[in-house]
């Protein structure tokens, strides 16, 4: 029982941790919390079930979603964030035009796609078929699933040790100092939100077996990532991954003993104490006060 | 799949729409009559309809209206109602209770002679009260026992099943046809869901002096089912009400039942096969029934009747049906709007008092689906005689006609 | 924003455009028999309501809020509650509901003294998820997922108001609201308000507290969605769950940044649009969905600042040709007035600071006389600014004392440091970008200026009288410094040079007894630092302690009357000018030396 609840939330968890680590990595250049992240996962999601893309081998679909993902992540970024960021960069227009942009994705797809669910199979040779290993009751793919958030976590770490982050620290530190130094904000915010969106892109195939791929499935997503990127800090990886696991397992036990009504109060309590004891996030990864 | 928004309000739809449509969409005050139809004399019929065109229910809800289409049809090859052509003015109220106070408003400015719709539980609740004061005949695809109270709304007339005949009659399948003594609910925690859960707990205390063994309630938007199976495991349950406004929502509690072979019968109240079942055992499937009309089954020799099989095909022929045709048959509004036609027909009037009056008196009228009776007091129409039980598999059956008919439970 | 210099025939003029606007709407249900337009009236005018509270927490204290329509569920169940079940009157049932909603507001504000904006705003989301599920959880109060039905209409005695009546009362209170709103924004809380937004240090060295700041907005915001609340209880005569959705919170942050966030008319401009852009669509049918996101997506990137900016910087950029051009400056000589009290005096014994590995304060001992200019220099990165900031407590060290005066203020805030008479400028100015220089100056008399906020709001005589006087002697200091004919410009359009004037000048509005200044001197001519340098001498002879960060050893000498030596975050040497700069370790840590 117990541990069904730590399977549960080491899952689904990761899912949060991976929408939440999308709106990391777009936070960093443009100070910009991505509201259509959400429908950005869903597309990737529906390309996989719906589109002849998914009938192609899985790690080629894969690529080729997060590929068209990210391109739509990057049509956002010209239409929806650089524009706004370029006439004020202190306004929150960008409030407004990220979630135009997830209206304008939702209406999109609610053009394509019925809102019937669909599901997607795994990737060979995982499967969603339970085993029960001493006790602990699992599926293949959802060892997948944590692996890869797991790795995702690490090839970001990288990604920050490199030229790449170091310029991308430059750039969230102060913007017009970077363009001084001879980066270019503009181009590493494209990178970003190409970044981004394939990361999105992947959270959509990830997610797509365990939750179905359904139009309507982007919301809950993006709350739940909302929830983890709070809880772990904004801008550090490795805590909204964590920050996932705690969320997901308070969402698992709280599915088990509680009343459906006390859910979401229980996540947000839960939310609300650790963020008043820890007001940047689990590991405390402050943002270094200037005065 | 749309059946399941006919009680269920589809919480995640109508939250997911939240960060875009609906909270742009000026939460139903872009609401517009296309098409609509001004004052003029009151000679021609005007029939108000509400259906969400824009937002994410859109393309879902469509297939609900192809009755009501088709009923146009019927009436306009009679030559109209009284002789003249029926005008129709569409509200959109994007699938959202929130924009219904102001849809209402726009209604009662058209003021038409009959409205159908809107669809969906609180869409219903939501517009049915805003209505209550405007005399105005409506007709939506909502399950409350509430609608159906005449003296509380005079004027709403519900042609679909409620949800205390519905629990009744899963009740019953599961305590009597199958002798099941370990009953467990599964709802979704929604309008729709906790009024069904209500029911079916107070049904079953009431005739079978019996306590369902596990209730188990889900938010709309919880990503794994596996936690509330699981209960359900432990508490023994072997038959289950299974009522959900979600598609999603029943894949995910079938695979968690799949997972630990856990085989419950299970009643539910959508019968529409979703491409996604392919992936369960067929024992599983087998043992999935739902509530239905027994208009729309069928049982050995006997088969549902030429008018239905032929409306049947008209469904499956029009294009708004998009392969949806279960919900499309399922739907209030052909009866509703053939029903209609039939009372100002024998009326001779357009004149809402005149046609309440008639409409009061109906009885055992023969819609597609079901008998259709009402008194002043009692605007809950569907025979009880009338709701019956079908089974999930029988979507794959050559007299399903397409996979929209289904074959009744054995002994029901 | 300024209203006070505004003639009354002005003030008629700018007032002109609001009163017809609510008198077309007052007239609207005259004017046209159907009702769909009264209902929409006054669901436009709730809307604007909360739009106008919420606007105070974002729009001026920079508070994103995403869980107002919760607050505003708050509010109408309170209201159907006492009414429907408890059979109380709307104008006893309003008032607890407004009382409730505030207390949930300030609430909600709680995280907000720990945590910056967008956590905030993670957390209002949660509030209002968490909210939803308690409204259905709670059945036996709330009905549950049915909700309240049959709440009756406001009623005088037997007179029940009827649907346009309602209408007028929501007006009513529009207008009360607005000019509320107005006052509060034009006045020092509003400007606290945005210090808090623009400048959190800033503030707190003016004497603003955030955390207070920040629950005052919230406050307001919980009381004005409570009192809508109120009132779309008695307008729908029902409330359920499902009016209280996410989008509904959301709504409330698009009006008003489509409005014009930190615009008076912002809400009420955003509200409208957002009533009227989708009738424009109408005949679109089935792409409406899809245009308006694309029509938003345009007006947002067109006009960040939302319509009432948008307009704002169009009619400045028509009335740009007029600005005066007096000279900054150089050759006008300041009055300095005198200070609120005796000079004060700093007593710092054993200071030390480090972050993470960097010790920036190793041990600091030093005594700043009260009424002299003291003077501390040192290369970059020798603790200069962390000293200032453990002085005026923006910084809290990790050991040591420091004595302000007699008064040991080891602990105290940076807030109670400005109210003591405590004055800061910083090195880089700390504005309010987008307010005139006039409220620039007038927010540095913050700490001492005495009216509260019902003296404020309720704009009593003494009040008024008291804010003249300020704007006098704030339009004095910008005369002063020659900025007379720019008070009523936008700070943010000031040159570097003068942004620093500004700074000056807000810090004597304080009328300080201990002024510290960081890095004064830096891009300022010849002319320009001989100016700095008269005015130092003048505030110290007026009575303040002076305390100089400075690099400008020329300015230092002139102006010090003794001059402290910092070198990796150690006191080199304390002297008078002469002896400390000439003292061969001060050489050697300028000019690196060998020993």
């Amino acid at each position: 029982m117990i541990t069904d609840i730590l399977v549960t939330g080491l899952v689904f968890g990761s899912l949060y941790g991976l929408v939440a680590m999308g709106f990391n990595v777009l936070y960093r250049p443009t100070n910009v919390v991505n509201f259509a992240q959400g429908e950005l996962i869903m597309i990737g999601a529906m390309l996989m079930a719906a589109t002849p893309i998914g009938g192609l081998p899985w790690g080629i679909a894969a690529v080729c979603v997060m590929a068209v993902v990210a391109v739509v992540a990057l049509a956002e970024e010209r239409v929806a964030v650089t524009p706004v960021l370029r006439r004020s960069s202190h306004a929150a227009g960008w409030v407004i035009t990220t979630l135009a942009f997830s209206l304008l994705l939702a209406e999109a797809a609610g053009r394509l796609w019925t809102d019937q669910p669909s599901t997607v199979a795994p990737p060979w040779p995982l499967s969603i078929n339970v085993n029960e290993v001493a006790g602990v009751r699992f599926s293949s793919y959802q060892i997948g699933v944590v692996a890869i958030a797991v790795a995702v976590v690490i090839l970001l770490g990288l990604l920050d040790r490199s030229r790449f982050g170091a310029a991308l620290r430059a750039v969230a530190a102060d913007r017009d100092g970077a363009r001084l130094r001879g980066i270019d904000p503009t181009m590493l915010t494209r990178r970003s939100f190409l970044l981004g969106g394939a990361l999105a892109g992947l959270t959509g195939v990830l997610a797509a077996p365990l939750l179905l791929a359904s139009v309507t499935m982007g919301l809950g997503l993006l709350i739940k990532g909302f929830a983890a990127l709070a809880v772990g800090g904004i801008g550090d990886n490795r805590g909204v991954l964590v920050a996932g696991w705690v969320l997901g397992t308070v969402e698992a036990a709280g599915a088990t003993y509680g009343s459906p009504g006390s859910q979401s109060v229980v996540l947000f309590v839960a939310m609300l104490l650790i963020l008043l004891i820890r007001p940047n996030g689990l590991r405390g990864l402050a943002v270094q006060r200037h005065v | 799949m749309v059946t399941y928004r006919m009680d269920g309000m589809s919480r995640r739809g109508f939250l997911a729409g939240a960060a875009s449509a609906a909270a742009l969409g000026a939460l139903g005050l872009g609401t517009a009559a296309c098409g609509s139809s001004g004052g003029g004399g009151n000679t021609a019929a005007r029939i108000g309809w509400v259906e969400p065109k824009t937002g994410r229910l859109a393309a879902a809800y469509k297939p609900i209206y192809v009755g009501a289409r088709l009923a146009l049809e019927d009436i306009k090859v009679a030559g109209g109602l009284l002789g003249q052509a029926v005008q129709v003015a569409e509200q959109d109220d994007k699938g959202s209770p929130a924009s219904q106070p102001a849809v209402a408003q726009r209604l009662i400015r058209e003021n038409p002679t009959f409205v159908v719709g809107p669809t969906g539980s609180s869409q219903v609740l939501a517009s049915v009260t805003a209505l209550a004061r405007a005399n105005l005949i409506q007709s939506c695809w909502g399950g409350a026992e509430l609608l159906g109270d005449g003296d509380r709304f005079p004027h709403h007339y519900q042609l679909v099943y409620n949800t205390t005949q519905q629990a009744r009659v899963a009740a019953r399948f599961l305590h009597e046809v199958r002798g099941l003594r370990k009953i467990g609910i599964i709802v979704e925690n929604s309008e729709f869901g906790t009024s069904i859960r209500d029911a079916v707990v107070r049904t079953l205390r009431d005739d079978y002096s019996a306590k369902p063994v596990a209730v188990e309630v889900f938010e709309v938007d919880a990503s794994d089912m596996t936690p509330f199976v699981r209960n359900l495991e432990r508490a023994g349950v072997d038959g289950l009400g299974l009522f959900t406004g979600q598609p999603q929502a029943t894949i995910l509690i079938l695979r968690a039942m799949a997972a630990s072979d856990f085989h419950p019968v299970i009643v539910s109240h959508d019968l529409n096969y979703l491409d996604a079942l392919g992936e369960f055992p067929r024992p599983l499937l087998d043992g999935f029934f739902g509530t239905t009309y027994r208009g729309l089954t069928y049982a050995g020799d006997e088969q549902p009747p030429a008018e239905v099989r032929r409306l049947v095909e008209r469904i499956n022929a029009h294009p708004d049906t998009a392969g949806l045709g279960y919900s499309a048959v399922t739907s209030p509004y052909y009866d509703y709007v053939m029903l209609m036609a039939t009372v100002i027909g024998e009326t001779k009037s357009l004149d809402p008092a005149d046609l309440k009056a008639a409409l009061d008196k109906v009885d055992g009228y023969q819609g597609t689906r079901a008998k259709v009776s009402f008194t002043a007091k009692r605007h809950s129409g569907i025979a009880d005689e009338d709701i019956t039980i079908g089974t999930l598999m029988s979507a794959k059956d050559p007299e399903s006609l397409g996979g929209v008919l289904r074959r009744r439970a054995d002994g029901v | 924003m300024s209203e006070v210099l505004g003639t009354r025939a002005g003030a008629v003029r700018r007032s002109a455009p609001w009163v017809a606007l609510v008198a077309a709407v007052a007239a609207l249900p005259l004017v046209s028999g159907d009702p769909t337009i009264t209902y929409l009236a006054t669901t436009a005018a709730i809307y604007v309501l909360v739009g106008m509270g919420l606007n105070i927490m974002f729009g001026y204290t920079g508070q994103v809020s995403l869980g107002q329509g919760a607050l505003v569920a708050v509010g109408a169940y309170a209201t159907g509650i006492l009414m429907a079940d408890h059979g109380w009157t709307f104008w006893a049932a309003a008032p607890v509901a407004v009382v409730i909603a505030t207390g949930a507001g300030t609430l909600m504000a709680l995280p907000a003294f720990r945590l910056s904006s967008w956590y905030i705003a993670l957390v209002t989301l949660g509030a209002a998820m968490a909210m939803r599920s308690l409204l259905v959880e709670f059945e036996g109060l709330t009905g549950g997922w049915s909700g309240l039905v049959g709440i009756p209409r406001p009623a005088f005695g037997s007179w029940e108001l009827g649907e346009r009546d309602v209408l007028w009362l929501a007006l009513a209170v529009n207008v009360v609201l607005f000019v509320m709103v107005r006052t509060i924004v034009d006045s020092r809380f509003g400007r606290g308000m945005m210090a808090v937004r623009d400048a959190p240090e800033m503030a707190r060295s003016v004497g603003v507290g955030p955390a207070r700041m920040k629950l005052f907005a919230f406050a307001c915001g919980g009381a004005t969605a409570g009192l809508g609340g109120a009132l779309l209880a008695v307008h729908h005569g029902l409330v359920t769950p499902d009016d209280f959705t996410l989008d509904f919170s959301i709504l409330f942050l698009l009006v008003v940044i489509i409005g014009g966030a930190a615009r008076l008319a912002g809400p009420i401009i955003g509200t409208l649009l957002f009533f009227a852009l989708p009738e424009l669509l109408t005949g679109l049918a089935e792409w409406r969905g899809l245009i308006y996101g694309a029509a938003l997506l345009v007006l947002m990137v067109y006009a960040p600042h939302g319509i009432a900016g948008a307009w704002e910087r169009l009619r400045a950029r028509h009335g740009a040709g007029d600005t005066s051009s007096d000279v900054p400056g150089t050759d006008v000589t300041i009055e300095v007035r005198p200070p609120r009290g005796e000079p004060l005096g700093v007593e710092l014994a054993g200071v030390r600071k480090s972050f993470g590995g960097v010790h920036a304060l190793r041990g600091i001992d030093l005594t700043i006389e009260p009424g002299t200019v003291h003077a501390i220099v040192g290369p970059n990165g020798s603790g200069k600014t962390t000293l200032l900031n453990v002085i005026t407590r923006l910084l809290q060290q990790d050991e040591g004392r420091v004595l302000l005066g007699t008064e040991d203020v080891s602990r105290a805030t940076a807030e109670r440091l400005a109210r003591r008479g405590v004055a800061r400028v910083f090195q880089t100015p700390r504005l309010l970008g987008a307010s005139s220089l006039r409220d620039n100056v007038l927010l540095g008399a913050y700490a001492r200026e005495r009216a509260n906020g019902p003296a404020t709001v309720l704009r009593l005589p003494w009040a008024r009288r008291e804010r003249a006087e300020l704007e006098r002697e704030a339009d004095g200091l910008l005369a002063g410094h020659g900025l007379a004919g720019r008070a009523d410009e936008e700070a943010a359009a000031l040159p570097h040079g003068e942004r620093r004037l500004l700074e000056v000048a807000r810090a004597l509005m304080a009328r300080p007894r201990l002024l510290l200044m960081d890095e004064p001197a830096a891009g300022l001519t010849p002319r320009e630092l001989e100016a700095l340098g008269r005015l130092i001498r003048a505030i110290r002879d007026a009575g303040t302690t002076v305390v100089l960060v400075e690099h400008h050893i020329e300015l230092v000498a002139s102006v010090a009357d003794v001059v402290t030596v910092l070198d990796q975050g150690e006191l080199v040497t304390s002297g008078s000018p002469e002896e400390a700069l000439g003292d061969a370790r001060v050489v050697e840590v300028y000019l690196g030396a060998p020993a």
